[in-house]
């Protein structure tokens, strides 16, 4: 596997068109897409997605579900209870 | 054999050899006498003690449940009413694995401390109550997975007859069709603590957490493999190929994530590769050995309690 890359990651999903931020979780990345944004549920987008997550170090890619009232402030902790 | 065509004879053939197997395992159980099955009332310990009643006889046969708070409820009812409607005696016992430090700290090797506080429990019961042996469900295809578990079998000599005679899990789910035992096409039901990563605490309050995750998307319609894996305040969802693509339409996306969070979850994120047996494995560079499981010899009643 590659050295991973958030950042790298994150510019490759834009340019596919998916606006998110991507989060490093070990080899975990996680995609919080912009309000409104979409594109996840295709899955040839979503399949182009693994493969660049792969591509930038990361074995595993989710995409966060996000509501409305989602917070960037309610995003920023990696702990739990 | 004039007239039939090549694909039904060899589906007699697989038929045969299948039959075959479970005459097998009915005379292995003769020769046992009497069992101790320990019971989840998954697919293969619901398989074998309909075998083992059916060979035996109600009266040489005990399934005995470890209630642990590593396991859902739901899978006790399930174990009760297989074990209820094929007529297998049932005994339950509380284990308390997740209040032993060494299982709690979650190594690569839980499992083996979970399965001998289990094991712990039952020997003593099967010696009490004059039963010959004590066996479990594990079946051929365990064998080739890393289980630290089935060293804590060996160790309290617990038998494997599914795994000795060469049942595999398709074996297994095709024989309880024809015997009609409604766990044939269950889901497996790995231990609520496999969907914690290696190297963070288990605790009774993740457990029911993950728990409570997991019943709610069932009661919301998910289907077929489901793992709610914990990331701290993040749930990471894994579902089937299938499921997947009906989640993350915008509607369907929202009544999971809501779902998840009524649970107790922050934030709700769906893998997008879908379930992957094991897939926590990989993550945060705990990856288990890859060592073979054992299988055990047995005990005798000679031998000194464990």
């Amino acid at each position: 596997m590659s050295a991973r890359s958030r950042e790298g990651l994150e510019r490759a999903l834009r340019e596919l068109g998916l606006h998110c931020v991507v989060e490093a979780w070990d080899a975990l990345a996680v995609a919080v897409p912009e309000l409104g944004a979409r594109g996840f549920e295709n899955p040839e987008t979503r399949q182009r997605a693994i493969a660049l997550a792969r591509t930038h170090g990361f074995s595993h890619l989710a995409v966060e579900l996000r509501g409305a009232e989602s917070e960037p402030s309610a995003r920023a902790t990696l702990s739990g209870d | 054999m004039e007239g039939r065509s090549e694909q039904q004879l060899a589906q007699q053939c697989l038929e045969d050899e299948l039959f075959g197997r479970e005459a097998r395992l009915a005379d292995w159980l003769r020769a046992q006498g009497s069992v101790l099955l320990g019971f989840s009332g998954g697919v293969d310990s619901a398989y074998l003690a309909c075998v083992a009643v059916e060979t035996l006889g109600p009266t040489h046969v005990l399934a005995v449940i470890g209630r642990s708070a590593s396991y859902p409820a739901a899978q006790w009812q399930s174990a009760r009413d297989v074990a209820a409607r094929f007529g297998v005696p049932v005994f339950e016992v509380d284990t308390d694995e997740v209040n032993d430090p060494r299982y709690a700290a979650n190594p690569t090797n839980r499992c083996f401390f979970c399965k001998t506080e289990l094991w712990s429990r039952l020997v003593p019961i099967a010696r009490s109550r004059g039963l010959s042996a004590v066996i479990d469900g594990t079946n051929a295809d365990d064998l080739e997975d890393y289980r630290p578990g089935a060293r804590a079998a060996v160790e309290h000599g617990v038998l494997s007859p599914l795994a000795l005679l060469g049942f595999r899990k398709s074996d297994i789910r095709a024989l309880s069709r024809v015997r009609r035992i409604p766990t044939w096409e269950q889901p497996s039901a790995p231990c609520l603590s496999s969907r914690i990563p290696y190297g963070t605490p288990v605790t009774p309050a993740r457990l029911r957490v993950i728990e409570a995750a997991e019943a709610a998307l069932r009661a919301l319609g998910v289907a077929g493999d489901l793992r709610v894996r914990y990331h701290g305040d993040l749930a990471r969802v894994e579902l089937t190929p299938l499921e997947l693509e009906r989640w993350l339409e915008p509607r369907g996306a929202a009544a999971l994530r809501d779902a998840v969070r009524g649970a107790g979850f922050a934030r709700v994120a769906l893998d997008l590769r879908g379930f992957r047996s094991g897939s926590l494995n990989v993550l945060g560079g705990l990856v288990a050995d890859a060592e073979p499981a054992p299988l055990g010899a047995g005990w005798t009643a000679a031998e000194p309690a464990a």
